[in-house]
């Protein structure tokens, strides 16, 4: 999440700085600024931030869902779904 | 072991798409082993149960453990939605080339009744068990239906959904079995259903007065484990065509032609079983159904007497020739048919059809692929679909 203050200018014929987008993460809605996002600046959105314990995921609908790393730069979007999940599942025991 | 999240979370987009709930499925090996939970997979459930559910878009949250037993398996499992309790899985009805029920392991069956002993000495404990347990839905009441149902609570059926919405006549009495002159103007399914409680008084039956052309009243059918087509009217026959492969609901149609002569003399008698399961063609591919007639049977009677009257629909309600020895051969041909689907004693490749053409006193068999591009086809995507809307993507008269 950034700061409204343009820390980085709108490139041409993109929205006005300040311009807010409505993005989801685990089904709870949050307004951020920036036009571009990494999954570790994703990570801090959530109050709780996400844990290492947990993977991040962009909600590709109808195609497979992709998987963010930490430096993985995301273009953010009004309307883009993120989820978290278990990183490893033991099954076993 | 473990499993990384790109593993299974892809999985929850798939079941999204397919309007599926996606369900977590481990095993516990050994013919030994105990298939319940343990305190770690209850962990494991915990850690993923939101997850399935936000990014399947279902409400529900399902888990499956399976244990080998010899010759079977056994398991346990649950469906959960957000706020219920969990709703445990009771059985599993598997089907296919052949069908079978098998029991959950927290759901032991109960001891077989001494009645059943003959059945018992000719296809085991199991078969009679699954006997027990199924759900059989009869579509039409009639010569066929009723002697469908008469052998079906004789072999130990006990849960019933009989649909049919006319009145028995006087000349309904001549093959309906329990019918008696004194029912004339009952409704047949109470008369079967009357008949199915003087047999056995706990099976539970439920009795629909209605066309499964109502989609309430498919509805109801796709609650079935398995359902007898004993019909006459061509546009029920698509609906159970469809209820076969939407709901995976194994269908078992059959039908009765005699034909006579201008002289009233009998020239042929035949007689058909279509088993519809996955993977086999449906009545529409094998050209069972006459589409015309299953159009002019969903007309207002007055939309239908015009076009009949104009040509344009054919002629409806004529009285069909109808003899019991035929129509209860033809139900012992259908109901043997659900037997060698449990059992397992007849030829392989099993076939899907048999044609009885008893003028001739001979009998074939046939197997038929689904037509390519036909909702009956595996790659149409349509088996096992489940609730759609409209309901079998079919259009319902209002
Ligand atoms: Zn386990
Ligand atoms: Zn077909």
């Amino acid at each position: 999440m950034s700061n409204a203050e343009g820390t980085k200018p709108g490139h041409p014929g993109g929205p006005p700085p300040g311009h807010e987008y409505h993005i989801q993460i685990d089904r709870v809605h949050y307004k951020v600024t920036d036009e571009t996002m990494t999954g570790l600046q994703l990570r801090q959105v959530p109050p709780a931030q996400i844990g290492p314990d947990r993977d991040l995921f962009e909600v590709v609908p109808g195609g497979t869902d992709r998987k963010i790393g930490d430096a993985d730069v995301v273009e953010i979007r009004d309307g883009k779904r993120f989820f978290t999940a278990p990183a490893q599942i033991n099954p076993g025991k | 072991m473990t499993i990384a999240s790109e593993g299974y979370v892809r999985f929850l987009g798939e079941a999204e798409r397919l309007g599926a709930v996606p369900i977590w499925v481990h095993t516990h090996p050994g013919e030994d082993s105990w298939p319940k939970a343990s305190r770690w997979d209850n962990e494991v459930d915990k850690q993923i149960a939101d997850l399935f559910r936000l990014r399947s878009g279902t409400e529900y949250y399902s888990m499956l453990i399976v244990s080998p037993r010899p010759r079977c398996f056994t398991f346990t499992g649950y469906l959960q939605s957000e706020s219920g309790n969990p709703v445990p899985f009771g059985r599993a009805w598997i089907v296919g080339d052949r069908i079978a029920s098998v029991r959950a392991f927290d759901f032991p069956a109960p001891p077989l009744h001494a009645a059943f002993d003959r059945n018992v000495r000719a296809f085991g404990g199991g078969i009679q068990q699954t006997l027990a347990d199924l759900c059989v839905g009869i579509v039409g009441c009639g010569g066929t239906g009723s002697a469908v149902a008469e052998q079906l609570v004789r072999l130990g059926v006990r849960d019933f959904v009989l649909c049919d919405p006319d009145q028995l006549s006087a000349s309904n009495v001549t093959r309906v079995f329990g019918s008696f002159p004194t029912d004339i103007g009952r409704d047949k399914v109470d008369v079967v259903a009357a008949q199915l409680a003087r047999i056995a008084p706990e099976a539970e039956i439920r009795a629909n007065k209605s066309m499964i052309t109502s989609e309430e009243t498919a509805r109801e059918l796709c609650e079935c484990d398995i359902v007898f087509g004993c019909t006459d009217d061509n546009a029920g026959r698509l609906v159970l065509s469809r209820l076969a492969t939407y709901f995976l609901t194994p269908v078992i149609d059959c039908g009765v032609l005699l034909s006579s002569g201008a002289g009233g003399q009998l020239l042929g008698i035949d007689g058909r079983v279509t088993t519809l399961v996955p993977g086999q063609a449906c009545l529409v591919c094998r050209g069972r159904i006459d589409t015309k007639r299953a159009g002019t049977e969903l007309m207002t009677p007055g939309e239908r007497k015009r076009l009949e009257e104009e040509g344009y629909a054919p002629a409806l309600g004529r009285v069909e020739p109808a003899v019991v020895t035929f129509t209860t051969l033809v139900a012992a041909t259908a109901v043997s048919e659900l037997l060698e689907r449990l059992v397992g004693y007849g030829p392989e490749p099993r076939p899907s059809e048999i044609l009885l053409r008893c003028h001739d006193r001979e009998i074939s068999t046939n197997l038929q692929e689904p037509g390519p591009r036909h909702y009956c086809h595996p790659d149409s995507g349509k088996l096992g679909l489940g609730v759609t809307t409209p309901f079998l993507e079919q259009t319902w008269p209002q």
